[in-house]
């Protein structure tokens, strides 16, 4: 989830204009839970629990320190940058952003790029060292984003060899967070492997996200125990540690899934739910607001998530729809009440019951709580949209059946029916 | 400088004008620019009437007016499309004039091939005409409809352009010729118009193609000689936009054309450059404005590269220079339509450079600034802009609320009701994160409206209700509800539940509205619209026939509610309703009490509206009031208040029938009960003319006849002054009859009995006879066919020619044989017998002769004069005295006074007897008829002069003995 969320937000810099200069994009909470987006100038510090930076803040550069914990989103490498290795990593950045993973024939793909910056040392010719020489920071976020292309190189064509080689460079990765300048690695080149001096970084506040996509990779090679021992890795790290709290969410709900994939939903919802337990418990042990908020949505998350089994499995007819309908209710009442994207998620799912169930008023007025309401969570807006759409025909027949005219609610249904094919046109609802 | 062909023309004929035609022509060209094309035209064919220079005058302002028409229709059909509108205008009716213009000016043209300005008229109008034509000057965005309409219509307006643009030449060659000031500054305007129209004309080919390519290098050719010759002219600088157009669109349109934008821009730059706004010359802002306009845009397109093959980012800089020197210079242009676009071009380069933030605050100010100078177009592409960019952002770009909400704001004004939610939506959400309570609350009250508006009724409601539940739980006072938003948002919850109960007609709905409405009163009750809530429950219980109670609902309406006045006008209303109600059900007291009720609300409706000020509501309420008033007098029937009621209307308001009528109605009532039939019968008259659909007409004209058959009734008979009012009665009673559909026998027999009495005769008789084929009632038949006859018989007498009275007569001859003999099979056979002095008549046919003297004398009289077919029809009148005197006796009888009356018809009968029987011998005093009738008739008046004592008086002896001396003479 974190990968995505950093693919998220390279993609978005790349939609939005550049700006001039080498200017990162720094996004960070507040402890008490607000976002700032700072634009860095300069990078000081990185180590596992603390950063410094100078940003610009009011007009000036100015110094940041900030403990790791808060940072939501950045990422380093500009095309503006006078250095070519910055321009490379910004180029991968791009590369990504369009699904150009591999390299095709002779188009080189981000994989090679940056196995290209994450293996040099080039000093650069004399006078031009700004511009041409690597800097170790460069091979480090080139080695983090190329861990992440070759696992999802691995998921998408099912190459277990792609799976390997990323875990190959986790622990290359946590080879160079060792407290040294430099260390020797055999080095692929054209010729075969050659040892060569490589950078080494020291602690760095990317590791526990490398350890979360070695999780991810020992579940896709099919290690669910190695990968269980490294989500509790992490999500132990990062409590001990002070780390990020999505850090903990990640790693507690990521376990989470992969040990509720292929359970009966009622077995899949029982584990979604101690996950959601065990965040909540964790919420006590947050040293700040931020923290809290975050374990809270994270643990409220998975029950919504548990919920929504629920709700599969009676559309596959394997219980009622009574079932899930309790669930959502017990959810939107209980931990939904101070948390609005769960209660959005319940009165949905809520929505979806009574319309499988026939209640056509009913859900008609559920659905259209989070159509008005639950606007800041699109995912649930798309499928109450979908279920306005077949609410609303059996609304209009219980209201024909009291002798009144259901014309109206029948065009408003296929109206809601066109916004959702209008709004979110790329939205698996909308394709149903 | 298209709106000067008036002063043009004054100026050319001033030197022997009068001043009469030229106020003429000043008045018809205000009404043909208002739209009063006819008396336009009228004026002017006055003033061709008139000769001379007027006549001239006249002649070219009538040709002109239906340029006039044509370029006015146009221009508002091109405003409802920039406003993005349905037009009002209909296009094929504009080109229909456009066509008709052409041929009318021409024809002045080659009639008066000195009036140069003509020509110059003409040559605008076919560029105009060619434009719309090919929809050239539709708005930009309309890009498609554009090419379709210029891809059908092309060679048309090819042709057109070609003449226009021979026809400027053409003024310009004529001016040229002249060296006075005034005409070498109408050569240069025709000259600029001949560039520009061919700039204009490759502009209606495709883009590249070979045809636009050439015009655009022909206007660059002539236009750049132009502008050689008049750089220091106002209209040089504007020939320098045209040019810099003619580059810019070259550059734009074909690849590699980078050297034409760089062109374009030195000539625009060269227009703000040189320029400055001149507060006096509103001109010169614009040209400005437009300069910089085409400057940016072509900037930008060089820095986008878009169309081009290599993108020139460094042009970025140059928009955005631009824009700074814009922001000096155009300080009272800075409003302008090409001034706000040209400031989104400035944003969207700032962004292109990567400064978001600004572009945004840009962008976010020429939405503001269009939208307050209501420029739907510019609004449009600012919120495009915004939200091009907030959604390429995909949520990593965060607006302001109050931009977030001006966006919504122009999205609803574009009625793109699902985007403006989502503004407003992401605008409270905004809102919320600074706590600005009020600014949420709008946004709600906005996402509210625009659902509402939507007609997705239940989402309005909910939406309404989200701040209606957090006012209710903040415990904020009635008065600020959340900055008076509240009490809105409650409002449009209530109108949605309102239109979901009515469109569902659920019981549910219904109980979900009553509950609204319930909570809106208790709790907003100071909100302007609450007595609106009110009102609409008042009109409710008014639609439920609970009109009582209506009415105090309306009475009971606040002046805070906007429709104070509205429902102060219906309480009169109400009450009247209810009068009818009861009237219905029989109830006469309940009626009068309600309809005093309903004229003391009308009473009150006037003082309220008195003291109601100046407003068109109070108005509007004075002039009910004064209506009604008047209505519940007439309905008391206090006629002579309502008399002076409806008269007070008709003076205040002569041109508005409030009553739909009535008031004259109550006119003419009101005069006939103070028995004023000429003023009662105007008054109708009046009501016949302004309001002929008025429903009461036939009860009024039924009244009225019955006022005019009483007054005439009063009179002496046979005098002409009762005869004038019987016929005044008859003709309404007809027209009543006609508008009523009520000609039945009844009515005809009526109306036979007025023209009876008006001395109609002819008419009358019409009129039984109708009556009496009507009619199946025996008796009433035979009564109507004889009143039918007498009628005819009078008419008959009045006929002026001998051969008139014998038809009318012989149709009187034919009434009576149907009176006299009822078997329509045996009535020729009996009166053949009857008329033949040789027949005699069996006892048969004595039974077929009603036993009715007085109706055998008026056939005996009719029959002296007609004969009915194969008969005498002087044998008959004399066989049927015979049966008068067997029927009745010349006797007076205490015990029958009945017979009384037979007396008089005894003798009148016994002499005419012997009038005929005098006729017949005198006809033929040797033939035996004759004989035979002159003794018959000597020895009959021998007897009857011995009866002299039971004479009815001394002039029927005198009668007598005068008969029998004549008749002696024959027996």
């Amino acid at each position: 989830m974190r990968t995505r969320m950093l693919f998220a937000a390279a993609a978005a810099a790349l939609l939005l204009p550049g700006t001039a200069g080498a200017v990162d994009r720094l996004e960070y909470a507040t402890p008490g839970g607000e976002t700032l987006v700072r634009s860095i100038v300069a990078v000081s510090r990185e180590d596992l629990k603390q950063f410094r930076v100078r940003a610009m803040i009011g007009g000036r550069k100015r110094r940041l320190d900030l403990a790791t914990r808060y940072i939501l989103s950045f990422r380093r490498g500009s095309r503006d940058d006078i250095n070519q290795w910055s321009k490379k990593l910004a180029n991968a950045y791009r590369l990504i952003s369009t699904g150009q993973l591999a390299t095709k024939e002779n188009v080189p793909g981000a994989e090679e790029v940056l196995q290209a910056i994450t293996f040099s040392t080039e000093k650069g010719t004399r006078g031009q060292e700004r511009t041409e020489a690597v800097q170790a920071w460069q091979t480090m976020y080139a080695l983090f984003y190329l861990i992440d292309v070759r696992y999802e190189i691995g998921i998408r064509d099912d190459n277990k060899d792609k799976l390997q080689q990323a875990l190959q460079d986790v622990d290359q990765f946590r080879r160079r967070t060792e407290a040294k300048r430099t260390l020797k690695w055999d080095v692929p080149g054209d010729a075969g492997t050659k040892e060569t001096k490589i950078w080494a970084w020291g602690s760095t506040w990317l590791w526990p996200q490398v350890l979360l996509h070695k999780a991810r990779i020992q579940r896709a090679l099919g290690d669910a125990a190695g990968a269980a021992a490294t989500f509790d890795q992490v999500a132990d790290m990062a409590k001990k540690e002070e780390l990020s709290p999505h850090l903990i969410a990640e790693a507690v709900i990521g376990k989470a899934t992969m040990e509720a994939a292929g359970k009966d939903s009622g077995a899949a919802e029982q584990i979604y739910r101690s996950a959601g337990n065990k965040l909540r418990s964790g919420i006590g042990s947050q040293p700040d607001a931020y923290g809290k908020r975050v374990l809270r949505q994270a643990a409220n998350l998975a029950l919504l998530k548990g919920a929504d089994l629920l709700l599969a499995s009676a559309a596959a007819k394997q219980v009622s729809y009574d079932v899930p309908l309790k669930r959502y209710q017990a959810l939107a009442s209980a931990e939904g009440r101070t948390d609005p994207a769960l209660y959005a998620g319940a009165q949905a799912g809520i929505g979806i019951c009574e319309v499988e169930q026939g209640a056509g008023g009913k859900a008609y007025k559920t659905l259209l709580w989070v159509v008005v309401n639950g606007y800041a969570y699109p995912e649930q807006v798309q499928r109450a949209l979908y279920y306005l759409g077949k609410a609303a025909p059996l609304f209009a027949k219980e209201i024909e059946a009291q002798g009144g005219d259901g014309a109206t609610l029948r065009r408003a249904g296929e109206r809601w029916q066109d916004d959702l094919k209008q709004r979110f046109p790329d939205s698996p609802w909308a394709k149903k | 400088m298209n709106k000067g062909w008036i002063a043009t023309l004054l100026i050319l004929l001033c030197g022997t004008a009068s001043a009469d035609w030229k106020a003429d022509l000043k008045f018809a060209q205000r009404l043909g620019g208002s739209g009063f094309y006819e008396m336009a035209t009228k004026v002017y064919d006055d003033m061709i009437a008139a000769g001379g220079k007027s006549a001239q005058a006249g002649e070219y302002g009538k040709a002109m007016l239906v340029k006039q028409r044509a370029e006015r229709g146009m221009a508002r059909f091109l405003a409802d499309l920039e406003q993005g509108r349905a037009p009002r205008e209909n296009r094929d009716e504009i080109m229909k004039l456009f066509e008709a213009a052409e041929p009318d000016i021409r024809t002045f043209v080659d009639q008066n091939p000195g009036q140069v300005e003509a020509r110059f008229d003409l040559a605008k109008l076919l560029v105009n005409w060619a434009r719309f034509l090919t929809g050239a000057n539709y708005p930009e965005e309309m890009l498609e409809k554009t090419k379709e309409l210029a891809g059908k219509n092309r060679d048309q307006a090819d042709a057109l352009f070609r003449k226009a643009v021979q026809e400027f030449e053409a003024v310009a060659k004529e001016y040229s010729q002249k060296a006075d000031e005034k005409s070498v500054l109408r050569a240069t305007l025709a000259g600029y118009h001949a560039a520009e129209a061919v700039f204009q004309w490759a502009l209606i080919h495709p883009p590249g193609s070979v045809k636009r390519i050439y015009n655009l290098d022909t206007a660059i050719e002539a236009l750049d000689n132009f502008n050689a010759e008049h750089y220091e002219q106002a209209i040089g600088q504007w020939a320098l936009l045209i040019l810099g157009k003619c580059f810019a669109r070259k550059g734009m349109e074909t690849k590699n054309r980078n050297e034409d934008l760089n062109i374009a821009l030195n000539y625009f730059e060269n227009l703000f450059t040189d320029l400055k706004e001149d507060p006096a010359n509103p001109d010169l802002s614009k040209l400005i404005a437009e300069g910089f306009y085409w400057y940016i845009k072509t900037s930008n397109t060089l820095a986008s590269g878009e169309g081009l093959r290599k993108a020139k980012p460094e042009y970025w800089e140059n928009s955005l220079r631009a824009g700074d020197l814009m922001a000096g210079k155009l300080v009272q242009g800075a409003k302008l339509r090409r001034a706000l676009q040209a400031r989104l071009l400035v944003a969207h380069a700032q962004a292109a450079r990567g400064d978001i933030g600004g572009a945004i605050g840009i962008a976010g100010d020429v939405l503001k600034a269009a939208r307050f100078e209501r420029m739907a177009r510019v609004a449009r592409e600012a919120t495009e802009t915004l939200t091009g960019w907030l959604s390429s952002a995909g949520g990593n770009l965060t607006l302001g609320a109050d931009l977030l909400y001006q966006i919504g704001d122009s999205l609803l004004a574009q009625k793109n009701y699902t985007d403006a939610v989502a503004a407003y939506q992401q605008a409270a959400t905004a809102a919320q994160a600074v706590e600005d309570t009020d600014k949420w609350g709008d946004c709600w009250v906005q996402i509210a409206n625009a659902f509402y508006k939507d007609n997705r009724n239940y989402a309005a409601a909910m939406s309404g209700m989200v701040l209606v539940d957090a006012f209710l739980k903040s415990g904020e006072s009635e008065e600020t509800n959340l900055g008076g938003t509240a009490s809105d948002a409650c409002n449009l919850a209530r109108l949605s539940w309102k239109r979901i109960s009515e469109t569902s007609k659920s019981s549910g709905d219904r109980g979900e509205y009553e509950k609204i409405v319930d909570l809106f009163r208790t709790r907003f009750p100071g909100h302007r619209e609450n007595a609106d809530s009110a009102y609409s429950q008042a009109r409710e219980t008014y639609g439920r026939k609970e009109y009582a109670a209506a009415a105090e609902a309306f009475r009971a309406i606040g002046k805070t509610s906007k429709n104070y006045w509205a429902a102060q006008k219906r309480v009169p209303i109400a009450w009247y309703n209810l009068a009818t109600a009861r009237a219905r059900q029989g109830d006469a007291e309940g009626q009068k009490a309600a309809v005093e009720a309903g004229l003391k609300a009308s009473q009150e409706l006037k003082v309220l509206a008195e003291a109601g000020g100046n407003t068109r509501q109070a108005k509007g309420a004075l002039q009910s009031g004064m209506a009604y008033t008047a209505l519940g007098l007439r309905k008391l029937e206090h006629w002579d208040e309502a008399l002076k009621a409806a008269d007070a209307y008709l003076l205040a308001y002569p041109g508005e029938l409030k009553l739909k009528g009535e008031e004259f109605d109550i006119k003419a009532r009101g005069h006939l009960a103070r028995n004023e039939l000429d003023q009662a019968e105007a008054a109708f008259k009046a009501l016949i003319a302004r309001a002929p659909a008025y429903k009461g007409v036939p009860a009024l004209q039924f009244a009225l006849y019955k006022g005019l058959r009483a007054g005439y009734k009063k009179l002496e008979e046979g005098s002409k002054e009762r005869q004038g009012l019987a016929s005044r009665a008859a003709d309404l009673f007809e027209a009543y009859v006609e508008r009523s559909d009520q000609k039945g026998a009844n009515a005809l027999a009526t109306l036979g009995q007025l023209y009876l009495d008006a001395g109609k005769f002819d008419a009358a008789g019409e009129a039984y006879a109708g009556a009496a084929d009507a009619i199946s009632d025996p008796a009433r038949k035979e009564s109507w066919t004889l009143r039918a006859a007498m009628a005819q018989l009078e008419a008959a007498k009045l006929s002026p020619n001998q051969a008139e009275r014998l038809r009318k007569l012989a149709e009187v001859a034919e009434l009576f044989s149907k009176v006299i003999v009822k078997d329509e099979a045996k009535r020729g056979e009996v009166l053949r017998k009857l008329g033949n002095p040789n027949a005699y008549p069996s006892k048969d046919t004595f039974n077929e002769i009603k036993r009715r003297p007085e109706t055998l004398l008026l056939a005996a009289k009719v029959f002296k004069d007609a004969s009915p077919e194969g008969a005498d029809g002087r044998w008959v009148a004399v066989r049927l005295v015979n049966y008068i005197h067997t029927f009745t006796k010349p006797m007076k009888d205490s015990a029958k006074p009945q017979l009384d009356r037979y007396i008089s018809v005894w003798w009148n009968a016994a002499q005419l007897q012997l009038e005929t029987y005098l006729l017949l011998a005198q006809e033929d005093p040797s033939g035996a008829v004759g004989r035979k009738a002159g003794q018959t008739g000597f020895r009959a008046v021998t007897i009857l002069n011995a009866q002299y004592m039971k004479m009815d008086g001394p002039k029927r002896l005198a009668a007598f003995k005068k008969l029998a001396v004549e008749l002696k003479r024959y027996k």
